[in-house]
């Protein structure tokens, strides 16, 4: 029921358009990509003569548009050509590419993407700052008012409560954060931990930074490009760096080994581990094999001690996690039904607003009528006096109609005839009209 | 037994049963009233638990040992203490399930089968045998919550090495804490088993105990065991697995002492 009557008496309809992970595939998601410049431009034009208030979120999973159409023209369909044909790809894509959602249903989309329920991967933690950067966009461009404005902070609550009321966002889901989330169950003190990394690429990039955020503090990298573990060792903050064909004889010294060698195959064979154990006087340690084809010998896990881990272990970890966010789900659907009930009061309130007020002015009208009529007949405390009691009257009389009107109506029609015939009860219309 | 005895004899048991769901309820299914309930729940049982053997030891006159049942009950006191401690100690909640489900047991069984009347037993009233009786306790205590620590550590390191990640894997804390706790509580055990064997060794002599007590020796090989294997843990190796199966197998072997041999004997010693 988001339709209203704004303070100018306009008719309002919120409306989401967009392409999304669920719609359409990537090579059609990526030519809707909006970079900030463009989606400012965007939004202006689009404010400029269609919609009284428009957000676009562009990621690399969706673009939608939330608008507030000015005219009843202004269509989902005619937003839907209106991008597409910016875009220039009339032909390749088809209307059945986008979603469409109106008032509630638009409401309810807007919440879960906040949360990231919406999300290729449920509970991913980047989705709200993208939504806060929309938002942040739209409003610079002048095109958010009463109702995006309330909608995106009511987004931002949501997905605030999600946080905090559930484990949604709980747990690893990508390979190297799972590696981060083993280590953590061996080892207590990360920063008491030596760590090595073999490699120097994204993979061991992306690993230690998830180990530096656990506090990992003595981390060693070598790599058969010696430049290339000096460059990472300064990105990383460490000084650490060892020869590729040296790193072998202080192997024992780790506590941590992060293998992830693209394209070499195994560097660290089962008699390299067992020398290494056995100057560990039995010391666990653990070998992370982050490389394709493997490096480090599968058989080195059947050592005393040895916790041998391969991108196929760690995968486990990471469905395990995504299997608990999907358990999570009802709970997060809960919060968002939530807060759309609580939108809907408002965007209530907002029709409301022109009767009450009209109601307090036909009052305060005759309170004022009524007090100037008998001011000259009597002493300045009796008036006071009257004034204070006047007041009160007032006050008690809007009491019951306002707390009739907020209480939450069955139906949209019910709303109607009510604030009818208050209108009519109180000639609030003649007195507009006279005005 | 008096109405206030009755009371609290059936008031631990039920105190334990509560401070245990409330702890499985938040480890397994993470129930908010759990999590806000189990603190308050287990001090709650500490001190209905402090108060029962209180009017225990005032209904006989001396500590509530004199029966294997009352024994047992004592046993889960001191477990229950012992948890407490590691619990405020190390801040680590996930592990009281686990602890206090072995006092548990302990206290049901005491509870089902303690008698009305226990047997007298005057040695009991003698200072350096009360000092040997609660060194025994505190250390037996000790051993099995690094028992009870070093079976968590085996079933989480199965759950590792074997990749199945299940809810032990989320909700336990990692093996190195679990090593390091075990580690400590053989400490404690062991330093009081030795007090316990200093008080003993001075009590004997007026005592009619055999030396060759079947427990006595069983005790012994305990003791010694633990303390070559603190003495020489790291020239050994005893770390990880081995620590762990040392440590359960070193707890069952006392339990067995402690408890069901007793069900063969009317005293704690047997003459």
């Amino acid at each position: 029921m988001i339709r209203a009557n704004h303070a100018q008496g306009e008719a309002t309809q919120l409306l989401a358009v967009g392409i999304t992970h669920k719609t359409a595939p990537i090579e059609l998601r990526e030519r809707f990509a909006f970079d900030e410049r463009e989606t400012k431009r965007l939004l202006e034009e689009l404010c400029d003569g269609l919609l009284s208030e428009a957000m676009l979120i562009s990621t690399c999973n969706r673009t939608e548009l939330y608008a507030v159409p000015k005219r009843p023209e202004v269509t989902a369909e005619y937003l839907i050509d209106f991008l597409v044909s910016r875009r220039a790809m009339t032909k390749e894509v088809r209307r059945e590419h986008f979603f469409r959602a109106f008032a509630c249903g638009a409401v309810k989309h807007f919440f879960s993407v906040a949360c990231a329920a919406d999300s290729m991967i449920l509970g991913e933690a980047q989705i709200l700052g993208q939504v806060k950067d929309a938002y942040r966009l739209a409003a610079e461009a002048g095109a958010t008012k009463t109702i995006l404005n309330r909608l995106a902070h009511d987004a931002f609550n949501v997905a605030k409560r999600v946080k905090s009321e559930t484990r949604f966002s709980e747990g690893a889901i990508s390979v190297s954060y799972a590696a981060v989330e083993l280590a953590r169950k061996i080892f207590s003190d990360l920063s008491e931990k030596h760590v090595l990394l073999v490699g120097a690429g994204e993979t061991a990039e992306l690993a230690a930074k998830h180990l530096i955020e656990k506090n990992a503090r003595r981390i060693s990298i070598t790599n058969r490009t010696l430049a290339k573990a000096e460059a990472l060792a300064s990105e990383l903050g460490t000084s650490n760096v060892l020869t590729f064909d040296y790193f072998k004889e202080r192997l024992h010294e780790f506590d941590i080994v992060i293998a992830a060698v693209g394209a070499i195959g195994e560097i660290l064979s089962v008699a390299d581990i067992e020398r290494a154990m056995q100057r560990r006087r039995g010391a666990p340690t653990l070998l992370l094999d982050l490389g394709v084809p493997r490096n480090i010998d599968p058989k080195s896990a059947s050592l005393y001690n040895v916790f041998l881990k391969d991108i196929d272990d760690l995968q486990g970890i990471v469905q395990k996690n995504l299997e608990a966010r999907k358990a999570e789900l009802p709970k997060v659907e809960r919060i968002i039904v939530e807060g759309l009930i609580a939108f809907e009061q408002w965007q209530a309130s907002l029709q409301l607003a022109p009767t009450i007020r009209a109601l307090q002015e036909k009052l305060e009208a005759i309170k004022a009528s009524e007090l100037a009529r008998l001011k000259p007949k009597v002493s300045d405390a009796e008036y006071k006096r009257l004034e204070q009691l006047a007041d009160r009257l007032v006050g008690k009389f809007l009491h019951l109609p306002i707390k009739s009107l907020k209480s939450p109506a069955p139906t949209d029609e019910s709303l109607e005839s009510k604030l009818a015939l208050l209108r009519e009860l109180f000639a609030l219309d003649e007195r507009n009209a006279e005005k | 037994m008096d109405v206030t005895l009755r009371i609290f004899s059936l008031a631990t048991p039920l105190a334990y049963i509560g401070a245990t769901t409330a702890y499985g309820a938040d480890f397994f299914w993470k129930m908010e009233w759990a999590s806000a309930m189990k603190r308050p729940l287990l001090f709650l049982t500490a001190i209905v638990h402090l108060v029962y053997l209180h009017l225990l030891v005032a209904q006989s006159g001396y500590p509530p040992i004199a029966s294997v049942f009352q024994l047992m009950s004592t046993i889960a006191f001191t477990l229950l203490v012992a948890y407490v401690f590691i619990e405020l100690s190390t801040g680590v909640t996930e592990t009281g399930f686990f602890a206090l489900s072995v006092a548990l047991t302990f206290q049901l069984v005491s509870s089902w089968f303690i008698e009305d009347a226990p047997p007298s037993n005057e040695n009991l009233k003698n200072p350096i045998l009360a000092l040997h009786v609660v060194s025994a306790l505190l250390g037996y205590g000790a051993m099995a919550i690094a028992g009870v620590y070093s079976l968590l550590y085996l079933m989480l390191l199965k759950q590792i090495q074997t990749n199945q990640f299940g809810i032990l894997f989320e909700r336990l804390p990692n093996l190195e804490l679990f090593e390091k706790m075990s580690y400590n509580a053989v400490l404690f055990g062991f330093f009081f088993l030795t007090v316990a064997f200093v008080a003993g060794a001075i009590w004997i002599p007026n005592s009619n105990i055999s030396l060759v007590d079947f427990k006595l020796i069983g005790t012994i090989v305990v003791w010694a065991v633990y303390g070559a294997g603190l003495l020489f843990r790291n020239r050994l190796a005893l770390r990880g697995k081995r620590m762990a199966v040392m440590l359960i197998s070193g707890f069952l072997f006392a339990f067995l002492s402690m408890t069901v041999l007793n069900f063969f004997s009317s005293r704690f010693h047997s003459q």
